[in-house]
């Protein structure tokens, strides 16, 4: 009988995974006047995202992120959800971006290999180049294929990492398999929030205006956006995975 | 001359920001702070049951007004009507400030024993121990309100606990919902009241619940 379940003692396949420096450059987040610019500092970032093997890993490690041991607090019910037991799930995963995974969990993850999540001027830095630019986010092509990819349902078994493309940077998988964590998701604050319950700088609306004009075209980003201010930081869904950076 | 020397030390001093002090902090307790994360069990959760949707999982280190350290357990045993604010806050802090303090005057002298109130800061570079104070004095908060700062990691671990959205603005000020919440003897988060103003009746319905 094929042994079709990963484990514990099983090694993990994917070895030797780095990071690609990333020189920094300037990022306009949404919905924020030119004013907002954010100028990022040289980083690492991940080549790919934190697979079910890695983070399998992990747990082995740190057994109070275990789907048993984990608080309510810090992931809802659906934590690990597509794994067989806590500490095991069908081989084809095993190099398949992880998810399922909170926010709480990821950060620690990240931290307890001596990274951090990334924020989200530095995941869009790096997700808007694609394979021969570091800023292809006026490439029709390029856009169309992000755009395509984020109309398209998750798939029930996720590909490997590494199959999409190889960008300017040299990582993998920005789009095309899941979506990412950020450190600072929460601050997506949308203007249907304010309406109920916050309180809004004048600016707010007043920049409204100067949208990033790039980003325009871009209706990709403008769905990552969404999804950040509708998600919180216990939630835990099949389609939103993670990579650290450093 | 002397004199002028011990003053200007004592405001230098309570210039640095929560986040330095918390830092500082760090350095000291690196080896516990290491073992946290690398730890079987977390040194909260080890010694006694704590419920999984208790605050009183999160261990991070915070400083109080008086700049006494504080952890999210040390509310134990008592109601906690908490919300986040920032000092320098134009619009809605002082807004729900009032709402804080009409919930406060709808609860008697026996309930308010059993009650605390805390702030907690979401602007850790410029809210100090010295800043809350100065706060807490202006806006005239007895005891049993306590005012809580730390660092850029710990104000957002909180943020997203409570989820409470937190967009910093250039101008130093911050885009951010308003909360109230009320947690009970356990920390554990029983009602929540989104939004400015309005009646604080069933806010203060859901305190008095909590009470023996």
């Amino acid at each position: 009988m094929v042994l079709c379940v990963y484990s514990m003692s099983a090694q993990p396949a994917v070895a030797g995974k780095g990071m690609a420096t990333i020189k920094g450059g300037s990022y306009l987040p949404l919905y924020s006047a030119d004013t907002q610019r954010i100028t990022l500092r040289a980083f690492n970032m991940d080549i790919y995202p934190v697979t079910n093997a890695d983070y399998l890993l992990f747990l082995s490690k740190y057994p109070e992120w275990s789907r048993r041991k984990v608080k309510s607090l810090f992931a809802d019910s659906s934590y690990l959800n597509h794994w067989i037991t806590d500490s095991s799930f069908n081989n084809n995963i095993m190099n398949s971006p992880v998810v399922n995974v909170s926010w709480f969990a990821a950060k620690k993850y990240c931290e307890c290999n001596g990274k951090r999540l990334p924020k989200v001027a530095e995941w869009e830095l790096v997700a808007r180049s694609n394979e021969k630019s570091a800023d292809a986010s006026k490439d029709k092509e390029f856009n169309q294929w992000v755009l395509n990819w984020v109309s398209k349902p998750t798939a029930k078994v996720l590909p490997n990492v590494g199959t999409t493309f190889k960008n300017y940077y040299g990582v993998y998988d920005m789009h095309g398999l899941v979506w990412e964590w950020t450190y600072d998701f929460n601050s997506a604050l949308t203007t249907g929030e304010s309406r109920g319950n916050s309180s809004l700088d004048n600016t707010f609306f007043c920049g409204g205006g100067s949208f990033d004009s790039k980003d325009i075209n871009n209706y990709a980003s403008f769905m990552r956006f969404a999804m950040r201010s509708s998600v919180k930081a216990n939630y835990c869904v099949p389609n939103i995975g993670f990579r650290c950076v450093k | 001359m002397k004199n002028n020397q011990i003053a200007l030390l004592v405001v230098v001093v309570s210039m640095l920001s929560c986040s330095n002090g918390a830092k500082t902090e760090q350095v000291k307790s690196e080896t516990n702070q290491k073992k946290e994360c690398c730890s079987k069990e977390t040194g909260a959760g080890a010694m006694e049951t704590i419920s999984d949707e208790s605050l009183f999982n999160i261990s991070s280190q915070w400083q109080t007004q008086k700049k006494q350290t504080f952890a999210f357990n040390g509310l134990k045993g008592k109601t906690t009507i908490t919300a986040m604010i920032f000092t320098s806050c134009q619009s809605a802090c002082p807004r729900i400030m009032a709402d804080l303090k009409n919930i406060e005057s709808g609860l008697n002298a026996e309930e308010m024993k059993q009650v605390q109130f805390l702030l907690v800061t979401m602007d850790p570079e410029r809210d100090t121990p010295g800043r809350l104070s100065t706060f807490k004095r202006e806006h005239q908060l007895n005891d049993n309100w306590t005012l809580v700062c730390s660092d850029e990691d710990a104000t957002t671990e909180i943020a997203n606990v409570l989820g409470v959205r937190i967009k910093k603005l250039s101008g130093g000020g911050f885009d951010h919902s308003n909360t109230i919440f009320v947690l009970n003897t356990n920390g554990v988060i029983t009602y929540k009241k989104d939004g400015l103003g309005g009646a604080q009746t069933e806010t203060i319905a859901a305190i008095k619940s909590l009470q023996q």
